[in-house]
């Protein structure tokens, strides 16, 4: 019993550990950072599975936990801005980073672009096109309605090409 | 290059763990699951329990799954009467061992059950010539004890299936009836006196109870459906105000107070160039003293002006009844409405023109015209308010509804029609924001 849960639980480490360590480090733009709330996110997950509780949806339970460890992480500390980050050497992509082409976004780019959103906008667009989560579940991970989600996706995405356009030109 | 989702996801879908990194993080989690592993319940828990806290029972319980199958221990003992060596086996273990997996209904039905056989048993007993003092003593007993519990279940499971105190009082009324009817007859045929008589006498006032205890549901059930009735027509009443203000909101809805506000900002801007940062404390500030934009030359005038409008705004303020009415009587179009959102952009536009043209203002006709425009726009700022005030009084009215009672689930739809409305303001005033932020950039 004990067995099926931890093997059942390293694949999902196997499955998302990519995604979280992405959602974290976009947010918190510090590598060392990330990984660190991204072990401590698993931890904890598998802490309240542990504890007998039941976890309908692995993937958004996950997400939300990383959500609430990065917010625990930025009250404790003043958020640096990107850029005095990025002279202090932020490396976003790993090693075997795919090289990008001339027509696409760089990541620091669009972990920016992220970034310039109003707060509101955030997570949810994050998660609706980046992770391809269902409104129901962003709705679930950021406790908002769905309804709200789905008005924030909509304005959201209209935000994000405005700003990028004006970066371009 | 132009922007899509797709690049936007792709750039993002590079940042990934090195192999170091997720292996370093993966052997961590394992070393901590191993570690912190607390016993994970199992749904057979409750019932080890009971195990190690009475090893007789358990022994029991398991000689009963032993032979259950057919002619074995349990087989002969749900044939035994009071007096028999395996009836203490029958009532404590056998019978018992059947309700643990029943639903609260369930098992008040049961002990209905229950009771009607202790009945039947004395029959037999009575029809053997075998009903003792001590069988008589165990038989009142157990019919006392089996209809207290099955009016406890069907109290417990009066929650989930209100009815359900009624009908298992009814039931024990019908069921104990029919067989003190045969016991009677026994007594009379059999000439037999005494310990019969001892429980014809407690199933009687068993049965009193019972009729008593319908009695006393029905009455519950009845009170509880005319509450909801109650309750069900006060909701439907204030759903139907709250469709009423909502239509008008979304009708009014068509100048965003954030396009105004924003506007009136432009005004102080161009006034006097202000930081960024000021036009926060400024937001504040203006929705509060909308000045106007006026040149050194006819300061001293316009100020009387100023004075003029602001006892205006003030007199706007106190109509809010009346403006109320006004709202109640617009209708037709929505929010998504396209026009409508080009009026907005009209009423901007108004006050945009309103802005550039203070820097020329030199005739009282001017300024006149210029005054009366902005007074149009507080007007509407003052509609917005009383709107959204409205709206926040209501929601809050249906917040609470929905505590107090279950039948509230018909008013969800309505919540959220206020939450959509909800969202389409701050779609509008976004929008706002939006072009706040061009014009800025141009």
């Amino acid at each position: 019993m004990e067995d099926i849960l931890q093997q059942k639980f390293l694949e999902a480490y196997d499955t998302y550990n990519d995604d979280i360590f992405r959602f974290c480090i976009v947010k918190v733009r510090n590598r060392d950072i990330a990984l660190d709330i991204t072990q401590d996110t698993f931890t904890k997950t598998w802490e309240y599975l542990s504890a007998g509780k039941e976890i309908d949806n692995m993937r958004a339970f996950l997400y939300q936990v990383a959500r609430n460890a990065i917010i625990d992480w930025s009250r404790k500390k003043k958020s640096e801005s990107l850029d005095a980050l990025t002279e202090t050497g932020l490396e976003f992509g790993s090693d075997d980073e795919v090289k990008q082409t001339e027509n696409s976004i760089d990541a620091k780019q669009a972990a920016k672009l992220i970034d310039d959103l109003p707060d509101k906008y955030r997570d949810i667009l994050y998660f609706r096109y980046v992770e391809d989560l269902s409104v129901q579940e962003i709705a679930d991970i950021t406790g908002e309605r769905e309804n709200t989600v789905s008005v924030r996706v909509h304005r959201g995405v209209k935000l994000i090409e405005e700003l990028f356009n004006k970066k371009q030109s | 290059m132009n922007f899509s989702e797709q690049k936007l996801k792709e750039a993002l879908k590079t940042i990934r763990m090195s192999q170091d990194e997720r292996t370093a993080i993966r052997s961590a989690l394992h070393r901590h699951m191993t570690a912190y592993t607390k016993p994970i319940k199992s749904p057979f828990a409750q019932h080890a329990h009971r195990f190690i806290l009475r090893p007789m029972q358990a022994i029991a319980i398991m000689l009963v799954v032993l032979v259950s199958s057919g002619t074995g221990l349990s087989y002969a003992a749900s044939e035994a009467l009071p007096g028999d060596p395996l009836y203490g086996f029958k009532i404590g273990i056998t019978e018992e061992i059947k309700t643990i997996t029943m639903k609260d209904d369930t098992r008040a039905n049961y002990e209905v059950t229950r009771a009607a056989k202790r009945l039947e048993e004395t029959a037999q007993l009575a029809l053997t010539g075998r009903l003792d003092h001590n069988a008589e003593a165990v038989i009142r007993e157990q019919l006392t004890k089996h209809t207290e519990k099955a009016k406890k279940f069907a109290q417990k499971a009066s929650i989930a299936k209100p009815e359900t105190p009624a009908t298992v009082a009814s039931d024990i009324n019908s069921e104990l009836s029919a067989h003190s009817q045969v016991l009677t007859e026994i007594k009379e045929i059999k000439q037999i006196n005494g310990e019969l008589s001892g429980i014809l006498e407690t199933t009687k006032k068993t049965i009193a109870i019972a009729v008593q205890d319908e009695e006393d549901a029905l009455e519950v059930l009845a009170a509880n459906n005319e509450q909801s009735e109650v309750t069900l027509d006060r909701i439907t009443e204030q759903r139907k105000e709250l469709k009423n203000k909502l239509t008008t909101l979304e009708n009014l809805v068509n100048t965003p107070i954030e396009n105004i506000e924003s506007a009136l900002i432009d005004i102080a801007t161009d006034l006097e160039t202000i930081t960024i940062g000021d036009e926060m404390i400024l937001e504040e500030e203006i929705s509060e003293t909308p000045t106007l934009p006026i040149s050194e030359l006819q300061e001293v005038t316009l100020d009387k002006k100023i004075e003029q409008i602001n006892t205006d705004k003030e007199d706007v303020r106190e109509e809010d009844v009346l403006i109320e009415e006004v709202i109640i009587n617009n209708d037709q179009e929505t929010l998504e409405d396209p026009i409508l959102i080009e009026e907005v952009n009209v009423d901007i536009a108004l006050i945009h023109e309103l802005s550039d043209d203070s820097y020329k203002l030199e005739t009282e006709e001017e300024y006149a015209e210029a005054s009366a425009k902005l007074q149009e726009a507080i007007k509407r700022i003052n509609n917005m308010l009383s709107l959204i005030k409205l709206k926040e009084k209501y929601s809050a009215v249906l917040e609470e509804e929905l505590i107090i009672t279950p039948e509230t689930q018909e008013i969800k739809p309505v919540i959220d029609e206020v939450m959509e409305v909800e969202s389409a303001l701050e779609e509008i005033s976004t929008e706002a924001m939006m072009n706040e932020l061009e014009k800025r950039e141009i």
